[in-house]
């Protein structure tokens, strides 16, 4: 597969299609974020130069756990031997405190924009913060009550409650 | 570059061979020649500017004695110089007025490289924006909402029909996608893969994506300073991947 790989950065954006075979969608978001943690580095040189220190690690934000998890451990297992060299290059600079990876749902992600052709509700979303949003930091949508899936748990008790409701009107 | 051989030519009819002192306008030297006499003039011990090692067009310079800073950004002959007192930028000003032959100050930015900048003083912010380009590209079609429909495939290729190729049009909607308008990158890199013998939803792609920018010509960029407890420029990133860029129907 040659998926397309996309990272954004305040200042920079940068979308292309991968030149190179992923194996899988964990491979495909790291060889993204080993992108996006090249380009920070370069603008946190930068903006050194310009007088704009940056004192605090860079934030990351991935809609990938996999891949998040895999770049924040060290739990290298032979599944994920493929992926060896971009994992550590991505671990020396946590460990150097240039970036902090952090996970961030679908809805907040504005570089689905990049990625995806939306609908009309999400792209209009994502562009507002692409465009005049960047002063603040991406929020994370948090589900309505409605919108919540019922639990199982939840499910039975309606469930028993009917039937009780059923049982005591029979007598 | 061929010289006119009755003009300049030796006694015995050979051409003569000249080497210029100056670069001239056109040449495919010219810019790099015009960026060492800035770097030159800039970084000279008069003014001492330190040229940045990342962005080869940044000048930086910092006064520590006064706390005043300033920053000299260069494409080709366009100079954008700024600081944080006035006193340092006309100062730069008068040094490279001094060492160029001509140079006319246009006082406040308002267009550079053919993007429109207006700042807002009050809030703080700067909006970059390119109406005069969007406006040259076609007639005031029926806006949209969005630059593509995202239920089609705009990937297959096309083996039946032989049409023109849309090179010409997605060049010049790619420069505005590098500038003022990101969303267009995805909607661009899809109409790319057929671009030399599109299919008919590729060129209905092209007038789609043309549809949307008339809707929101005068959208752009807008920066804003951090809040007054943030660092002054806040940094971070957002990565993200996917296979098919098309949407799933509901």
């Amino acid at each position: 597969m040659h998926p397309t790989t996309r990272h954004i950065l305040f200042l920079n954006l940068n979308s292309c299609k991968d030149s190179t075979v992923s194996a899988s969608a964990a491979h495909v978001e790291l060889k993204a974020m080993y992108l996006l943690m090249l380009s920070i580095i370069w603008a946190r040189g930068f903006l050194l130069e310009l007088g704009f220190e940056q004192h605090e690690p860079t934030t990351i934000w991935t809609d990938s756990a996999s891949a998040q998890l895999l770049a924040t451990s060290f739990r290298l297992s032979s599944k994920s031997q493929h992926l060896t060299m971009r994992i550590n290059a991505i671990h020396q600079e946590v460990v150097n405190k240039v970036i902090v990876i952090k996970w961030i749902d679908n809805e907040g992600n504005t570089v689905d924009v990049l990625t995806k052709a939306l609908p009309v509700i999400p792209f209009e979303r994502h562009t507002c913060t692409l465009h005049h949003g960047f002063g603040s930091r991406p929020i994370q949508a948090k589900a309505k009550k409605a919108d919540r899936p019922v639990t199982f748990k939840a499910k039975l008790k309606k469930m028993l409650a009917a039937k009780q409701h059923q049982y005591a009107h029979a007598n | 570059m061929k010289l006119p051989v009755d003009t300049y030519s030796e006694a015995d009819g050979k051409p003569v061979i000249v080497r210029l002192k100056k670069s001239l306008y056109g040449l495919k030297r010219a810019g790099e020649l015009f960026n060492k006499l800035m770097n030159r003039i800039l970084t000279s011990k008069e003014i001492g500017m330190k040229c940045c090692i990342n962005d080869m067009c940044a000048f930086t310079l910092f006064d520590d004695e006064t706390n005043e800073r300033a920053i000299v950004v260069l494409w080709v002959d366009d100079i954008i110089i700024t600081g944080n007192s006035i006193s340092i930028v006309e100062r730069i000003i008068s040094h490279i007025e001094s060492n160029v032959t001509r140079m006319s100050n246009l006082g406040e930015v308002t267009r550079y490289i053919g993007i429109d900048m207006v700042r807002d003083r009050v809030n703080r912010t700067l909006e970059l924006t390119q109406v005069p380009y969007i406006n040259k590209l076609g007639p005031n079609l029926k806006a949209t909402n969005v630059p593509l429909n995202p239920y089609h495939d705009y990937r297959a290729k096309n083996e039946s029909e032989i049409n023109p190729p849309l090179h010409g049009e997605l060049g010049s909607l790619r420069y505005l996608s590098d500038r003022t308008k990101p969303t267009l990158q995805l909607p661009l890199s899809l109409l790319q893969t057929g671009a030399l013998n599109p299919r008919q939803v590729q060129i209905d792609g092209v007038k789609h994506v043309v549809r949307y920018l008339t809707g929101t010509v005068s959208d752009g960029l807008t920066f804003a300073r951090g809040l007054e407890t943030d660092p002054l420029v806040e940094l971070f990133g957002m990565c993200d991947a996917s296979y098919n860029p098309a949407h799933p129907i509901p």
